[in-house]
């Protein structure tokens, strides 16, 4: 039976590298408390990843219990070779990936009649409270035409872009991730980001026109 | 830099991703060109937009979801039992699961089925030996002719035997001498005739009603004068 008592006791949202070790380590030998914590930290960005990667968030629980189930599965072939928040990520991608080509294959022809439970409300989230209810809800309307600008954004250019400027991962963490090269990760998301422009032009205010002035950019 | 490179690497130039060179040449072409440092700045809002997006909030059932599957791994790689003996674990707990929903409906029927016989069945069965204990004809059965009296008369004639043909009501409609071990004379002829005379029978009887029958009787006189019946 697996030793359930490895006393793991992590502060902060980031882990340390050995931290991780210890965590995978505990993981391994089938610590309950291990699958706690990795319940508890990658829940909800592996839920966030994943709703922006699909069409459909409705499947994203689904979609966030298959990558939980693969990881604790294969938790042992793990070799630290990226983060651990980085190989998780990868199968999050994958699943979503999967999932989508298994929707297109059986594309449902069902008309949604209102939000459906599950369906996360991009027009909440968090506001801040020094600011005027005409500012939150112009907030709030920004961020749901930011959301629903991604979606039509095509899937490969929308996974670099969230990684990149959503989930802040790096360049070289994108492109294991994705598994493709530096070149290619740059390359989608300067396309990723031309399309979310290009999108969004004339419906968001920007007011780079107003501002903008012959001073140097700062670096 | 020309505007057309610029276009191509503004996003890189955002993330600090590219030399040390071609970053101070962007920026060069940058303070020059209003048209590209336009579009570097919508780029960089557009980024800061992305970048204020907030983390989505998963279900609340979710987590649960999420411990079942881990427990369910946690069983399968760090179990510890054989397959069989998770098998017969499964068996086990489908057969509990099947069997505790009728435990208590099996036991109420036995209990009910117990309290119903002690308190219905084994007093019917009372009656039922007091009313055969009185003498009663029990219903549901069929009986056989009955002797009610007879002559008060002694038969002294010899021994004979007799077969009576009985009506519904008892009533001796005819009678046949079986056997007179002695003589068939019209004397002992007269004597049985003088003893059916006073003589009566219960009809036999069919659930409880009365119906047609055959009885045979012995007299006997010599040595205790009495009559035999036989239904």
């Amino acid at each position: 039976m697996a030793d359930t008592a490895v006393g793991l006791h992590f502060e902060g949202c980031l882990f340390s590298h050995a931290e991780e070790d210890a965590l995978v380590a505990a993981l391994s030998q089938g610590a309950e408390d291990a699958y706690e914590i990795l319940i508890q930290r990658y829940q909800q960005p592996v839920y966030s990843l994943v709703c922006r990667l699909m069409n459909d968030p409705s499947d994203a629980p689904d979609i966030v219990q298959e990558v939980f189930l693969k990881v604790f599965r294969n938790i042992g072939s793990f070799r630290g070779n990226s983060s651990l928040k980085t190989w998780i990520y990868r199968i999050a991608v994958n699943e979503a990936y999967n999932h989508r080509r298994w929707f297109c294959r059986h594309q449902r022809q069902e008309v949604a009649l209102g939000v459906e439970e599950g369906t996360p409300n991009y027009a909440g989230g968090m506001t801040d409270p020094g600011r005027s209810p005409f500012d939150q809800a112009s907030d709030r309307e920004t961020r749901a035409l930011v959301e629903h600008a991604l979606e039509k954004v095509n899937p490969k250019f929308r996974a670099a872009v969230v990684l990149r400027d959503i989930e802040d991962l790096s360049y070289e963490d994108i492109a294991t991730v994705l598994d493709v090269s530096l070149g290619t990760v740059k390359s989608r998301i300067m396309r990723g980001r031309e399309a979310l422009r290009k999108i969004l032009e004339g419906r968001l205010e920007l007011e780079t026109s107003m501002r903008w002035s012959s001073q140097p950019l700062t670096e | 830099m020309e505007c057309g490179t610029v276009k191509e690497r503004v996003s890189a130039y955002l993330d600090d991703a590219m030399s040390v060179e071609e970053r101070r040449s962007l920026k060069r072409h940058l303070k020059v060109c209003r048209q590209c440092a336009l579009e570097s700045e919508r780029y960089s809002q557009l980024r800061e937009k992305l970048r204020s997006l907030p983390r989505l909030t998963p279900p609340a059932d979710l987590t649960t979801r999420l411990r079942v599957v881990a427990s369910k791994v946690r069983m399968e790689s760090f179990g510890g039992a054989s397959p069989w003996s998770r098998w017969r674990d499964r068996m086990e707990l489908s057969l509990r699961n099947l069997m505790r929903p009728l435990a208590l409906p099996a036991v109420g029927g036995l209990c009910s089925a117990v309290f119903l016989f002690s308190t219905l069945v084994v007093p019917m069965f009372k009656s039922a030996f007091a009313l055969s204990a009185s003498g009663d004809i029990p219903t549901m059965l069929v009986t056989e002719p009955m002797l009610k009296y007879t002559a008060p008369v002694a038969f002294t004639d010899g021994d004979a035997v007799v077969d009576l043909q009985l009506d519904d009501q008892g009533r001796i409609i005819d009678f046949t001498i079986v056997s007179a071990p002695g003589q068939q004379s019209e004397k002992l002829r007269h004597s049985i005739e003088n003893s059916l005379l006073f003589t009566e029978f219960w009809p036999a009887t069919t659930f409880g009603r009365g119906v047609a029958g055959t009885v045979r009787i012995s007299f006997r006189s010599s040595r205790s004068s009495r009559i035999d019946v036989r239904g």
